[in-house]
């Protein structure tokens, strides 16, 4: 029964020779591997810092809104409270308790200095008689006595209600003023008519009221109309705050951020319940939302920190790490430098004896042929020698201690031990060379060794040594397999683009059991002292560094074929081409 | 017997080893036969007789183990003396339990292998001489003690195992 594996198949642990990684590869290493660390570290770092930033933001800013809504909502109450004590005030001043109609002149001074004492926003005071005709006036613009005021717009908005605020204007005095005006339905005689005290308030007093409960660095506090006009104090040259004509009241208090002039405001806006007036609050973003640059760059500070921290901690410890791979690297390579090179000696020490013989026959013939000239120059043999047998025999000496050195520097060449040095090979060659080495052990033991070389055959990538010691090795085995008699075959062949070597003896062969342990090391089937085991096991290692592989096929009593896989490099397009042109031509 | 010339046989693939061996050897008055195979020194043991062998160890077509015991199958009485130029202990013990006279390594000095080629042949003396005797005392007890047709009988075999 024929048995075949691939030592792939097996997966045998390999003891793989190793090649020094140049000095540029644990730069690399240490610069990739901190960069990866740096990454591994920073970016949940990165990203939790960003969440909490963008979280602690969005929390941030509703507040500011809802703190400037709250005050916008609390400036409107005042402002409103303003006004209706402004109403409530006139109210009581138009009571028939306080005032008779038809007034008389001088009735109302007293009334404006008790209205002006509730509110010095008062300016001045005046009643109308039911025609709209200013009967009666307290204050400083006394020529107003007498005005028809029927076809104002206050004056006849009071047809349907009881009090009315107006927004601010000039008026017949050309300073700028806003009115309260509440009418009196007065019952005379069987009819009624309807009498109306108004009294105009500063709006600058109105302002100062407004804005007066300090609210917000930066903030301006001002009261505006539909039209967006303010009723407060002036909007000239600050064409920031101009609000434009506001859309239809809204219940709520809106808040919004605008950009006006290149720069950011905060704006919030309250209807007032008094009248179509809005107030507004608004304020510089950068005012705003100082607290949050100041935690944002808090935050940065802290990350910078923590940055600067873990950046030397990883090249700290990247450093360290690396440093002791090397090492590592170092000390595995040399253990395994030393293994490759006991196997080696192990190997030759197998072929030792081979070479023992081989230096002891030249030895005997020089020592035969002195010791023969000693006994022809002994005169009890009475034998003579004439100048040619001399010359002849001294010819044989010299040429038995030449065949001693030859035996001598092959088997040194053999077992140099240093590093694999990676050339293009000629498989031919290392093949020659090992049978030489051994020849005269496989000729006495009478192995005929059949050699089946391709022609031709392309050169490969790999290091000699090493290959001879895989081959040694192989052919070493086949050798002690056969014992006696019998046939090594060296085969080379090119195929499926690689240079195969097939190593086929007539020894014993092995059973499955054997064979799928082969490639283990320190596993031997020879006898104690004999073998390390470690042979075929560094075989495996050599082949499978040089990217090539090992089959063996095996017959108990039949014998064993080893076959070596060394891969060629693919050819590029352009050498394909020429090889095909080459072969065309051919 | 004591005045013939000892016969040698010398058996090793080293051409210009042999050649001088056999003359150095022929000058101590021994008679040598040198062979450079195994099989050419089967056919000459067939031809002759011979009292002492020297044998290689490592040769083609046999290794020196299976000549000796080939050797001393046919010849009982031959003293055979291994001359090896790597031994190794296992082969050493092989080649003494297959009868082997001395296990010598190569180069060997001159007096060291004339004094074991001269206690070879002393023992193969020794041991032919004990055969004699041996023999002799069979004559005398098959003169004596049988009659004369089966004496005669037991002569013709003594004969033949003696040859």
């Amino acid at each position: 029964m024929e048995n075949r594996i691939d030592a792939d198949q097996v997966a045998p642990p390999i003891v793989r020779p190793m090649a020094a990684h140049d000095p540029g590869y644990y730069d690399q290493l240490r610069r990739r591997m901190r960069w990866r660390l740096l990454f591994a570290y920073c970016a949940p770092l990165a990203i939790l810092a960003l969440f909490f930033h963008v979280q602690y933001s969005v929390t941030l800013r509703e507040r500011i809104y809802s703190h400037l809504r709250s005050l916008a909502e609390n400036q409107r109450n005042t402002a409103d409270l303003f006004v209706q004590e402004r109403v409530a005030n006139l109210r009581n001043a138009f009571h028939p308790d306080s005032l008779s109609i038809p007034p008389r002149n001088g009735h109302l001074d007293p009334l404006l200095a008790e209205l002006r004492r509730a509110s010095p926003a008062f300016v001045d005071v005046g009643v109308f008689d039911p025609d709209g005709n200013l009967l009666a006036y307290a204050g400083p613009y006394s020529y107003l006595r007498g005005r028809d005021y029927s076809g104002e717009m206050w004056y006849r908005q009071l047809v349907e209600r009881d009090y009315v605020v107006s927004d601010v204007y000039l008026g017949f005095r050309s300073k700028p003023h806003f009115i309260v005006a509440v009418r009196r339905t007065v019952s005379r005689g069987g009819s009624d008519s309807t009498w109306v005290m108004r009294a105009s308030v500063d709006p600058d007093k109105f302002g100062e009221f407004v804005g007066s409960s300090a609210i917000l660095d930066g903030a301006n506090a001002y009261i505006v109309n539909t039209q967006g006009q303010s009723q407060t104090a002036s909007l000239e040259g600050h064409p920031e705050l101009e609000v434009g004509p506001l859309p239809w009241r809204t219940a709520s208090t809106s808040v919004a951020e605008l950009e006006i002039g290149g720069q950011r405001y905060l704006r919030a806006i309250a209807w007032l319940t008094v009248n179509d007036w809005a107030l507004v609050v608004q304020v510089p973003a950068s005012q705003a939302y100082a607290p949050m640059r100041r935690a944002r760059a808090a935050l940065l500070g802290m990350m910078a920190l923590t940055l600067a921290f873990i950046v030397g901690v990883v090249q700290r410890s990247t450093r360290k790490l690396v440093a002791r791979l090397e090492a590592a690297h170092e000390t595995q390579r040399s253990l395994t430098l030393h293994l490759f090179n006991a196997a080696k000696l192990a190997s030759v020490g197998e072929i030792a004896a081979g070479v023992a013989h081989e230096i002891n026959n030249p030895l005997a013939i020089v020592y035969e042929e002195a010791a023969l000239m000693t006994d022809l120059l002994d005169p009890s043999f009475g034998q003579a020698m004439d100048t040619a047998e001399l010359r002849e025999r001294l010819g044989a000496i010299k040429e038995a201690a030449l065949r001693g050195r030859d035996i001598t520097r092959k088997l040194l060449a053999f077992s140099r031990q240093d590093e694999p040095q990676l050339a293009p090979v000629q498989l031919e060659r290392i093949v020659e060379r090992v049978l030489e080495v051994k020849d005269v052990d496989l000729r006495t033991s009478n192995v005929e060794v059949h050699k089946e070389l391709a022609p031709q055959l392309p050169e490969f990538v790999a290091s000699a040594n090493q290959l001879e010691q895989v081959l040694l090795n192989l052919v070493n085995n086949a050798r002690d397999a056969i014992g006696r008699n019998g046939r090594i075959t060296l085969r080379t062949r090119v195929e499926n683009g690689c240079v195969q070597l097939d190593i086929e003896d007539t020894g014993r062969g092995m059973t499955p059991e054997v064979l799928s342990k082969v490639f283990f090391p320190f596993f031997t089937t020879k006898g104690v002292g004999k073998g390390t085991g470690l042979g075929l096991s560094i075989s495996y290692g050599i082949i499978k560094s040089m990217g090539g592989r090992i089959e063996v096929q095996s017959r108990a009593g039949h014998g064993t074929t080893f076959t070596l896989f060394f891969p060629l490099p693919r050819p590029t397009p352009a050498e394909a081409a020429r090889e095909e042109a080459h072969s065309d031509v051919a | 017997m004591s005045h013939e010339k000892i016969r040698l046989l010398i058996v090793d693939d080293e051409v210009r080893f042999i050649e001088t061996l056999s003359r150095r050897l022929g000058l101590r008055d021994f008679d040598v036969t040198a062979v450079t195979s195994p099989k050419e020194a089967l056919r000459t043991a067939e031809r002759q007789e011979f009292d002492l062998a020297i044998v290689d160890l490592k040769m083609p077509e046999m290794s020196g183990e299976r000549l000796l015991e080939i050797l001393k199958q046919r010849a009982p009485l031959i003293e055979v003396v291994m001359l090896t130029g790597h031994g190794s202990i296992d082969s050493a013990v092989t080649c003494t339990k297959l009868g082997a006279f001395c296990y010598l390594q190569k180069p060997c000095e001159t007096d060291e292998l004339m004094r074991v080629l001269r206690e070879a042949y002393q023992k193969r003396v020794e041991t032919r001489v004990r055969a004699d005797v041996e023999r002799m005392g069979e004559l005398a007890r098959i003169a004596t003690e049988q009659s004369p047709l089966a004496a005669l009988r037991r002569l013709r075999e003594l004969e033949k195992q003696g040859s």
